[in-house]
């Protein structure tokens, strides 16, 4: 009776290589897979990327939610948070705000005021966990004032947080809110088409919202989308 | 989307639970949800229909005359296409269903959240069909009985194992599925009994599709010799098992974009925005599992020192399933990922689940026997079967989905128990 | 406890209704050894005596036209192929090997193919479920099945386990008039295939067929030209063919007890982070409801 196999781990030394080759492969792999070449360097690409790039306030004074909410520290253990410029120019100027009572807790992440913009309503979420302890009455008697100064005067909310549990630890800053923004910005240039660039980079604002500029029928649709892309 | 609404609306706006207690009330309702929505004249049913007929005919002889009257199968290949494809193939389609709710229930990624229901409903009737399919093939079905009541437990047996998990993973699945049903029959109490086992349905399910997806592959190993050795492997079971990740998600962005288009109005907005990400998230994954999966099948060809027969008509047809139908769409999905294309995505998933149907078919079939001179071919008998089976999955998925609350937002009590934190209430502190 | 044992333990667990082992599961394995056929190719002349009687003993219809039958049926459990050899023709009878660690066993998942202690393997129709999966499993293609049939059986040589029970020998062997056939301890068997092998060096080869393949087989086959050359699978290994599926039974328990413990730490690991920012955000109750909610 003759055997088959003689060594049982006769090709141990090969697939001891083969894994070596898989775990070399598996990074390379990785960064290909994770590589968006929209967002790789390009001459076109850069040019592309001038139309828009910078035209979105991002204030290193505040932190941000990549839900689209910024929150900057008042003092007293109070973030004073709002909604960022990206939102703003997306959506346009809104009929109405609504903001939750004072006293009212708000999670980080989940839903915290909404926009009324021609008739949908958009909820963006509060960048802190807290309490509410102010409202802008300034900015629901009239929304007009986030769009003219989304960072300053358009502020929404002050938010009693403790600074140990607020999550205000892991809101996006300095770098990584430059590369968040690109993303979002990379994200919308993807769905624009020229005429709109050119308006954009005359600096006009459209005054419905860029959202709207862009698709008159989904807008409510697209805007949602890139709202929530994080 | 306001149509959306509308037809969200459509549904019976009293459901049992809320109307009238008792069981006349709940019979009732039952009654009503049973007639047809929508036009019975769609090009899918005038198809499905008659092919739904014409099996349950087959059957019949299948059942008065014996398995020979309509299989083509023999001595030397008792197990065909409807092992094949509809149990070792379709049972690993419904590994989606497990993938997904291990992202979000044990990963924590919310982001698939939208899809949970519509693929633990599909994998849930897809063992029932799939599953159930194996009683049309055993020639005693009612014995089947044997190996769960206890009189005679086989626990050396392979089978045994799958049979037993098969059994248990449509409970977990059940339950996993069951607060929908729960909403749609309006009750309250039962709902939130359900929605908190949840977790332990997950984990339980997770823990048995990990092991039957390999027992199916399993199943094989003692068919050494038998089965080709390009296909034939002591690693089959861990083949099976990864393959299933891929396939399985593959039939969830495939399903997607089908229920996209004919369930539009059915769809909550969640459901809707978070699409694309999804699509591109599960791609991602296909992408990885496949390219470890392509290392796997290496080092079984290493392993079993195989590489020789690569060269053989039986190693070409490998390559094509090898490169044509993993490497391929993997490379689809990789790019779908980096592009951000849909298009590619649905692709990449289409042949993918051919290449599943492909590698499935060649262990069960085509590498099974195949020196032998008269080769295992299904008769069309058995083909009407296979796709009667398929059909009346996909009838009973549709019916299911129309009635309750699967694609659609959850009824508006369900929202108004889960927390809302923000803005629509406000907690005094 | 030897394998066997180990595989009775874990198979038997149900009544034995079909057939009732005098010996029994209970019967220490000591000493007995198990029964076993000596097949002599080199003296068979191809009479199909066997195949007759066969089929008298075991109530099968009486062979038409066993020549022409060169392969076990569900109505002709024994077969005779003649086959053209490097030494001219030889037959070759051919029947269900009854394996010493028999895969049909091991794969049946109601137990209905039974390894008895005294070497037949026998099918028990109050069992099977007819799902075929000993056929897939077996290497020599014992187990047939009644595909015209509604109520199906695996038909195969039972080794006349019943014959063996009242002391006699299985009816093949009794009526073999070329003494082609041995009946015997499966161990005496072996030694005297050794002897005829050491005296006859010249007339036979160097190889007595199931003494090793598979584990060892309860038929045992004698020849003068390579096994090869008389269509028997030389493939099959010396491995028992119940261990090929041994490594992933074991490991079902293995997974059931650690998978789930390393989801639930998962599943803690993950959501922990939700739970400092949500905070008391989320109410218990809706903490509860809240896994399954899309608020």
């Amino acid at each position: 009776m003759k055997t088959i196999v003689s060594d049982p781990f006769a090709t141990k030394g090969i697939e001891y290589l083969v894994v070596l080759g898989y775990l070399a492969a598996v990074p390379l792999f990785w960064r290909y897979l994770n590589g968006n070449p929209l967002l790789a360097p390009s001459r076109v690409l850069a040019a592309q990327r001038k139309v828009l790039s910078g035209w979105f306030r991002l204030p290193e004074t505040a932190s941000y939610h990549p839900g689209h909410s910024w929150a900057s520290p008042a003092g007293g253990g109070r973030f004073r948070v709002g909604l960022d410029d990206f939102a703003q120019k997306l959506l346009g100027r809104a009929a109405e705000i609504a903001l939750p009572d004072l006293g009212a807790r708000l999670a980080k992440g989940a839903p915290a005021w909404a926009l009324n913009v021609d008739g949908h309503r958009f909820e963006l979420p509060a960048p802190v966990t807290g309490r509410v302890v102010a409202r802008n009455e300034a900015a629901l008697r009239d929304p007009g004032v986030v769009n003219g100064d989304p960072y300053g005067a358009g502020w929404l909310l002050e938010i009693e947080a403790p600074r140990w549990n607020s999550g205000a630890g892991s809101l996006l800053r300095g770098g990584r809110a430059k590369e968040w923004l690109a993303r979002a910005e990379n994200a919308l240039r993807l769905r624009m088409n020229p005429e709109v660039g050119a308006v954009l980079q005359d600096g006009g604002v459209p005054v419905p919202g860029i959202a709207r500029a862009l698709d008159e029928e989904g807008w409510d649709e697209l805007a949602r989308d890139l709202l929530t892309r994080a | 989307m306001n149509g959306a609404r509308a037809i969200t609306q459509d549904r019976p706006a009293n459901p049992p639970g809320k109307r009238e207690g008792g069981a006349a009330g709940l019979w009732r309702f039952l009654l009503s949800e049973l007639k047809p929505k929508g036009s019975l004249f769609t090009p899918f049913n005038l198809v499905s229909v008659p092919i739904m007929i014409a099996a349950a005919v087959i059957l019949y002889i299948r059942f008065t005359h014996g398995l020979s009257a309509v299989t083509n199968l023999s001595q030397e290949v008792p197990w065909g296409l409807w092992k094949g494809l509809n149990v070792v193939t379709g049972v690993a389609f419904a590994g989606g269903a497990y993938v997904v709710t291990f992202l979000v229930y044990v990963l924590g990624q919310k982001r698939y959240h939208s899809i949970v229901r519509i693929t633990v409903l599909n994998g849930f009737l897809a063992y029932v069909f799939y599953a159930g399919a194996l009683l049309l093939d055993l020639g005693r079905p009612l014995k089947v009985i044997n190996p769960i009541i206890g009189n005679s437990f086989g626990v050396s047996s392979v089978l045994f194992l799958v049979a037993w998990h098969f059994m248990l993973y449509m409970m977990a699945a059940f339950l996993e599925f069951s607060p929908a049903v729960a909403e749609w029959l309006g009750l309250r109490r039962v709902r939130r009994t359900l929605a908190a086992l949840t977790l332990g349905a997950v984990i339980f399910g997770v823990t048995l599709s990990m092991l039957h997806q390999s027992g199916l592959g399993a199943l094989f190993l003692m068919a050494k010799g038998k089965i080709h050795p390009l296909w034939y492997s002591e690693f089959i079971p861990i083949h099976f098992f990864v393959s299933s990740v891929f396939a399985g998600l593959s039939l969830v962005i495939f399903e997607g974009t089908l229920s996209r288009r004919v369930f539009r109005a059915r769809m909550s907005e969640e459901h809707h925005a978070h699409h694309d990400d999804i699509v591109l998230g599960l791609s991602k994954i296909c992408a990885a599992t496949m390219f470890a999966y392509l290392f796997l099948k290496v080092l079984d060809l290493v392993h079993g020192q195989k590489t020789g027969l690569l060269g053989t008509p039986m190693g070409q047809w490998y390559l094509v399933e090898i490169v044509g139908f993993v490497l391929v769409p993997m490379a689809l999905f990789t790019e779908a990922v980096r592009w951000r294309s849909l298009r590619l995505a649905k692709t990449a998933a289409v042949v993918t689940m051919l290449g599943i149907v492909l590698n499935r078919l060649n262990v069960s079939i085509v590498g099974f026997r195949w020196t032998e001179q008269v080769r295992y071919v299904p008769t069309p008998y058995e083909v009407v079967v296979t796709l009667g089976v398929i059909f009346a999955e996909i009838w009973v998925l549709r019916w299911v989905i129309n009635r309750m609350p699967v694609l659609s937002e959850s009824p508006a009590w369900v929202r108004e128990e889960a927390a809302q934190p923000a803005i629509a209430e406000s907690v005094a502190a | 406890m030897n394998r066997r044992g180990f595989l009775k333990t874990l198979g038997l667990a149900g009544a034995t209704v079909a057939c009732p082992r005098t010996s029994g599961a209970a019967e220490p394995e000591s000493g007995v050894e198990p029964y076993g056929i000596l097949v002599d190719t080199t003296l068979c002349a191809g009479c199909n005596s066997c195949t007759y009687a066969c089929a008298e003993a075991n109530g099968l219809p009486e062979p038409e036209d066993p020549d022409a039958v060169t392969k076990p049926t569900t109505e002709q459990w024994t077969a005779i192929k003649t086959w053209k050899t490097s030494k001219g023709d030889v037959s070759v009878k051919r029947q269900c090997m009854h394996c010493v660690s028999p895969a049909c066993h091991s794969a049946c998942l109601t137990s209905a193919l039974d390894k008895t202690a005294e070497g037949p393997v026998v099918w028990r129709e109050d069992k099977c479920m007819g799902c075929r999966f000993c056929m897939v499993s077996c290497p020599f293609d014992g187990p047939k099945f009644e595909y015209s049939s509604t109520k199906p059986r695996i038909r195969k040589c039972v080794m006349c386990a019943g014959r063996l029970k009242k002391g006699e020998e299985p009816a093949c062997v009794e009526n073999c008039p070329e003494g082609a056939l041995t009946f015997g301890r499966r161990g005496d068997l072996l030694r005297t295939a050794h002897k005829r092998i050491a005296d006859q060096p010249d007339k036979y080869v160097d190889h007595i067929y199931g003494e090793r393949e598979v584990g060892g087989t309860s038929w045992l086959y004698l020849a003068g030209v390579p096994f090869e050359e008389l269509g028997f699978p030389t493939d099959v290994g010396e491995t028992p063919y119940p261990e090929l599926t041994a490594s992933f039974l074991y490991s079902v328990p293995m997974v059931l007890t650690l998978a789930p413990a390393l989801m639930l730490g998962m599943a803690r690991a993950t959501h922990r982070d939700e739970d400092e920012t949500a905070g008391e955000a989320a109410k218990d109750g809706a903490a509860n409801g809240g896994e399954e909610e899309r608020s």
